[in-house]
């Protein structure tokens, strides 16, 4: 263990506690809003503090959406486009990475390629695709993409495995590990840090996705958070401080899997016989 | 691991592409109709999809009532889809583009010539002479085309009418709006009810634009802005025909001249003013201004916050003219859909506006003025005992109501007229530059849809 | 082996060698099988929609009729589109600004939130917090800072004697602040990216580094920013990429309450392609000059990436 230098902290220190305020201040106007009758969220001058604290807010939210419901769909397209994209993008990164077939190059131009495709002209071939799978109105559209890797995940995967000695590879194989194995039990457990980064960031861009969920789904049994959200918007209610409240609420699922994913990035966690 | 197991995994592997790609092309034709063309009589079984966007507790309400409708029609079964109304537009086009547009949906009044002229809703004048009396309901006509045409009909209206804060008046001394004012009383008292940060009004000399605390008229975009004011003026923005610009007239500029006037006088909110709300609906309801063009559904959020308020018509132009601005939103039945199912839609539509039951329940709501007249004109309506006192000022604005000039490529006109206009607004550019130029690009947009067929 | 580590695309010509295409090695076997989920979705999915968009491209399709072949005449409308170029620039110059920004402040961040320091925990979810949150609360949030009447912004300028601005209302500034707005949401996110590469520093490198005596700043030019440069690069492509399409946040923040044919003003100063892109498509039925202006977007898209890809041999550094 490095003995950290005294300066060094004061100054980490300093950084980080001016950036926290910097990011938590909006984020906590916010939350004051959300708690504000319409009157005074609409007042100008602004009142700053909920006068008084309209917890009902979040209450009438509650009742006003079938949040339960929709929240229930969403941790489902949630939970198995997280665990879709972790194994298929891993595999497919690791492939690329660490493995010599053929086209490789050519196919890793592909894959780059489809992250530059702007989303919005996909709308309606894909929605065309889907209709002839019979897949309208079911969940399936929204999170079987991601067991078919997506190329950001692909990428930020596959950056990780370039980063680790080519040592551990040649001992597996000597071994007798397949790629396959080498990749599972090896090269895997190695690249702690970045799943959890991708978990993450599959976690929250399913969870708040708009677009995809309005188009597939017509039911409203099976409409995701942000659907249930957004219906608040009605445009002639004067009660757009829920609307913020009920983004909010929406927010405590994702920060409970950050708090869960949080010790990978903790240094040492991710040691795997590195040191 | 054998190398010949792992071979045949890539053959399986293909024949799942294959499997899977044959199966998008195989379906690729005609599969829209897959239900059946055939007649119905009216015991066969029919199952309709019905789309309508979100507002907020509405929902719930418009499930009940088709709910209701289907005890009474046991054959017919209407599958309900829904989204946020930002969306829902979006959807729906996509929807169309697959084939798997909703047999019946609500549009919002601006959109209906959007699917009508693009072929997408369903010629419904055949129908509604048979079945109703034109004489009972309000805005049948709104969504009549130039032909004589009906390619919707109303499932609510939204009526534009002056709403001021009666407090803000009595404060300041002022009277009360009435049917007699014209746009330019209006802005005279306007500029008694406009106060900067140290209570000085709009005449006085050390009146401070700069830091206005109350407005005297929140002013907002086409229909709660421009408008109602060019059209009394005599001016508007399109011809009778719906495809060409009539932009650059002297009428329009009087108009223009008489807002822009008011905003740099500081008694209109100017575009650069309405950055400050929550939401550019929200100075009337939040007390900071005393006056607001609203269509009826604003009554909702001055409602909510308690404003002491009460409408009345809109001011009349210079020569008296009045316009009141009008949003019908309607029923479409899909292009698309059998005959069997756009008779059940039919049947849905009919519903709507001529049970009276259906109709006291959406008027409850207090979200629209209800299309069926007996009823927009019951106690249950203009005398429900909520603000605002003077509803009738809504129901009689029909006489002088008129659409936004809607056609099929009415949001592109709009963002033109309105890009160029607001510059106007905010005084970096004239007013005749502006009408100049919007009166070009608008002329564009509309050449491009009407003359490039 | 050849080096599994870099993507050569000076030689492309290198897996077309003999000895790969006369027999599917064991190894070769194995990478196709493991990368067949992604051309399952390449196959399936992205191939039709290519096509799709490309004849989209080629054709007047208003979504609610079928596309009607028209040969480049989308294309050629598009070089005379005034607002399209305009659209190109102001993306241009948003990624401009916004790229290095975050790439520096969320590295700066994350060298200082890699250390044992008491309350880290507390500090990183802080960071993270706006980048979960939607853009409908960060609407909101900005206001509260950006609001031209009583914003943050304008207080503290008009206590120190400056003059108040418009921010999102002023054709010079609205760029700037959204670029501000977005550094903010998206910093924490780029961090936990570099936190993760940070992770792969080997611990002995900066002890080898201390004993021969090198300092703070030393230690981080010679030891740190060679190993996480394979991090930085990926950062720098994928929100080059991310920020060339972004839309969402400025059609929420200069939508006027979500109004998409309001968004992108004043006076289009904020109209980015991908804004001009989909109110065409969706907004005014456009779809086919939509595809067109995605077809342009992707090229420039994949030739910026490309370059990226081949710069990357200079400053990259891969394990040895």
């Amino acid at each position: 263990m490095r003995n950290p230098n005294k300066k060094r902290r004061i100054v980490s220190y300093l950084i980080i506690i001016i950036s926290s305020c910097i990011m938590l201040t909006p984020f906590i106007t916010a939350a004051l809003n959300s708690l504000k009758s319409y009157k005074q969220y609409t007042a100008i001058p602004v009142e700053w503090i909920p006068n008084p604290f309209q917890w009902q807010n979040y209450v009438e939210v509650w009742k006003m959406t079938d949040l339960g419901t929709y929240g229930v769909n969403s941790l489902i397209v949630t939970v198995l486009s997280v665990a879709g994209a972790l194994l298929s993008c891993s595999m497919v990164a690791y492939a690329f990475a660490r493995l010599e077939f053929p086209f490789k190059n050519s196919l890793f131009i592909m894959v780059l390629g489809t992250l530059m495709i702007p989303p919005v002209v996909m709308i309606i071939p894909q929605f065309i695709i889907f209709k002839h799978m019979g897949f309208l109105d079911t969940l399936v559209p929204l999170w079987i993409l991601e067991w078919l890797a997506q190329p950001f995940g692909i990428f930020l995967m596959r950056q990780a495995f370039l980063s680790i000695p080519k040592e551990y590879e040649e001992a597996a194989k000597l071994d007798g590990c397949s790629p396959f194995q080498t990749y599972w039990r090896i090269f895997l457990p190695m690249c702690k840090p970045q799943l959890a980064t991708l978990t993450i960031f599959t976690f929250m861009t399913k969870w708040n996705e708009i677009m995809a969920p309005v188009i597939y789904l017509s039911s409203e049994e099976k409409f995701t958070l942000p659907i249930g959200v957004l219906s608040l918007q009605g445009a002639w209610f004067g009660k757009e401080q829920y609307l913020i409240a009920a983004a909010l609420m929406t927010l405590i699922p994702i920060l409970i899997v950050f708090l869960f994913t949080e010790k990978f990035f903790v240094k040492g966690a991710s040691s795997s016989g590195l040191k | 691991m054998s190398k010949v197991r792992w071979s045949r995994y890539v053959l399986y592997m293909f024949a799942l592409f294959a499997l899977v790609l044959s199966a998008c092309s195989n379906q690729t034709e005609g599969e829209a109709e897959q239900d059946g063309d055939n007649d119905s009589t009216s015991e066969e079984q029919v199952e309709i999809t019905l789309g309508f966007y979100s507002s907020g507790s509405a929902d719930q309400k418009m499930e009940e009532l088709i709910n209701k409708f289907e005890e009474a029609h046991p054959n017919i079964k209407v599958t309900t889809q829904n989204a946020p109304y930002s969306q829902f537009f979006q959807k729906l086009d996509t929807q169309i583009a697959g084939g798997t547009a909703p047999d019946v949906w609500l549009s919002d009044g601006v959109f209906v010539q959007k699917y009508a002229e693009r072929g997408a809703a369903k010629d419904l004048t055949e129908w509604i002479n048979k079945d109703l009396n034109k004489e009972e309901y309000f805005g049948l006509d709104f969504n009549k085309d130039s032909d004589g045409k009906y390619w919707a009909v109303p499932q609510g209206i939204q009526i534009g009418a002056l709403f001021y804060n009666k407090d803000m008046f009595d404060q300041a001394g002022v009277d009360y709006p009435d049917d007699n004012w014209t746009w330019d009383d209006l802005k005279e008292a306007g500029a008694k009810l406009t106060l900067d940060a140290n209570d000085n009004n709009a005449n006085a000399s050390s009146f401070d634009t700069s830091t206005v605390k109350q407005f005297g008229l929140t002013f907002f975009n086409i229909t709660e802005g421009w408008m109602p004011v060019l059209k009394s003026y005599g001016g508007g923005v399109l011809d009778d025909e719906l495809k060409n610009s009539i932009v650059d007239s002297p009428e329009n500029k009087e108009a223009m001249n008489w807002i822009v006037d008011g905003m740099e006088r500081g008694i209109l909110t100017d575009p650069a003013d309405l950055q400050a709300f929550q939401s550019p609906m929200s100075p009337f309801p939040s007390e900071t201004a005393a006056m607001r063009i609203g269509i009826y559904a604003r009554v909702l959020a001055a409602n909510e916050t308690g404003v002491n308020y009460d409408v009345t018509v809109l001011p009349k132009g210079p020569s008296g003219e009045r316009f009141s601005p009008v949003i019908a939103n309607s029923w479409i039945i899909s292009e698309s859909a059998s005959d069997a199912k756009a008779q059940a839609a039919w049947e849905w539509i009919k519903y709507w506006v001529t049970e009276d039951e259906v109709q006291k329940e959406w008027a409850e709501l207090g979200e629209a003025v209800p299309v069926k007249k007996s009823v927009a004109n019951s106690d249950l309506f203009i005398g429900s005992g909520e603000k605002p006192e003077n509803k009738q000022a809504f129901l009689d604005s029909f006489d002088f109501a008129g659409t936004l000039d809607v056609n099929a490529v009415w949001s592109e006109w709009v963002k033109v007229f309105g890009d160029n206009v607001n510059r106007a607004f905010l005084g970096e550019t004239s007013v005749d530059e502006a009408l100049e130029e919007a009166d070009q690009e608008v002329q564009k947009v509309l050449d491009e849809f009407y003359n490039n067929q | 082996m050849a080096n599994p580590s870099k993507i050569e695309h000076n030689k492309p010509t290198q897996v077309t060698e003999p000895k790969n295409k006369k027999r599917l090695t064991h190894e070769g076997k194995w990478g196709l099988i493991m990368i067949s989920p992604y051309l399952i979705h390449f196959v399936v999915f992205i191939a039709f929609t290519l096509i799709a968009s490309f004849y989209f491209s080629l054709s007047k399709y208003d979504m609610l009729n079928a596309p009607e072949f028209i040969g480049i005449g989308n294309y050629t409308k598009l070089v005379n589109d005034q607002v399209f170029w305009q659209a190109l620039g102001n993306t241009v110059y948003f990624t401009v600004l916004f790229v290095p920004a975050q790439t520096i402040l969320a590295l700066i961040l994350a060298v200082a939130l890699n250390q044992q320091l008491k309350g880290l925990k507390l500090f990183r979810m802080a960071h993270f917090i706006p980048v979960i949150s939607s853009w409908t609360v960060v609407l909101y949030v900005a206001d509260a800072i950006f609001n031209p009447r009583f914003g943050l912004a304008n207080t503290i300028l008009s206590k120190i004697g400056m003059s108040q601005q418009q921010w999102l209302n002023d054709e010079m500034l609205v760029i700037p602040v959204l670029v501000v707005v977005a550094v903010w949401k998206g910093i924490g996110y780029m961090m936990v990216i570099f936190l993760a590469g940070l992770q792969n520093v080997p611990e002995d490198l900066y002890e080898a580094a201390e004993i021969e005596g090198a300092g703070v700043l030393k230690k981080f030019r010679h030891v740190t920013i060679p190993l996480i440069s394979g991090t930085t690069f990926l950062v720098l492509v994928l929100s080059t990429i991310t920020t060339f399409q972004a839309f969402e946040q400025i059609y929420v923040m200069t939508g006027n309450g979500g109004d998409i044919t309001a968004a992108g003003g004043p006076n289009n100063s904020s109209m980015v392609l991908m804004l001009y892109l989909f109110q065409q498509g969706f907004a005014f039925l456009k779809m086919g000059y939509a595809s067109a202006i995605a077809w342009v977007l992707f090229i420039i898209l994949f030739i910026i990436t490309l370059i990226q890809v081949k710069l990357q041999n200079k400053w990259v550094h891969y394990e040895k």
